[in-house]
């Protein structure tokens, strides 16, 4: 898949499962807040 | 970024923290780091690779990586750093925020 991650863009969506087992998807945030994705590196 | 937690939900904004942990690991450093935003595993990887394969930064492992997008979920700032520790600090997120706040108050 080819997304172009640029400024400007729209991001491009995702659904992934919390840590209580909620599942999370971007466009929820959509019109509602702002969003900082933080991709760690691992704690290991 | 958990002691300023407070500052970016008055700014109306949510931190999702996405990483290549599992669910397990994830949840022990969360609960012994009692770190306030949404923990997201993502063990596959299929976001990270996703938010990265185009810019290819990935060569030397997993770098940290921050992105701030907007309500409308444009990008409006993103980082990848160059080793584990080049992370945005706290206080270039929170005034990309207010700008943010400030242009879209209509």
């Amino acid at each position: 898949m080819k997304v172009d991650i640029a400024l400007g863009k729209q991001a491009p969506d995702f659904v992934l499962n919390d840590l209580t087992g909620q599942s999370v998807r971007l466009s929820d945030y959509k019109g509602k807040k702002h969003l900082v994705l933080a991709f760690l590196r691992g704690f290991m | 970024m958990r002691d300023d937690y407070a500052a970016f939900t008055a700014r109306d904004a949510e931190i999702l923290a996405i990483g290549p942990d599992g669910p397990n690991a994830y949840r022990r450093y969360w609960e012994s780091e009692k770190l306030p935003f949404i923990g997201l595993p993502d063990p596959k990887h299929t976001v990270a690779d996703v938010y990265n394969q185009q810019v290819n930064l990935w060569k030397l492992g997993r770098m940290p990586a921050l992105l701030v997008l907007d309500k409308g979920g444009i990008i409006q700032y993103e980082h990848y750093g160059d080793d584990m520790k080049d992370i945005p600090e706290n206080k270039v997120v929170l005034d990309i925020l207010d700008k943010l706040n400030n242009a879209g108050s209509q």
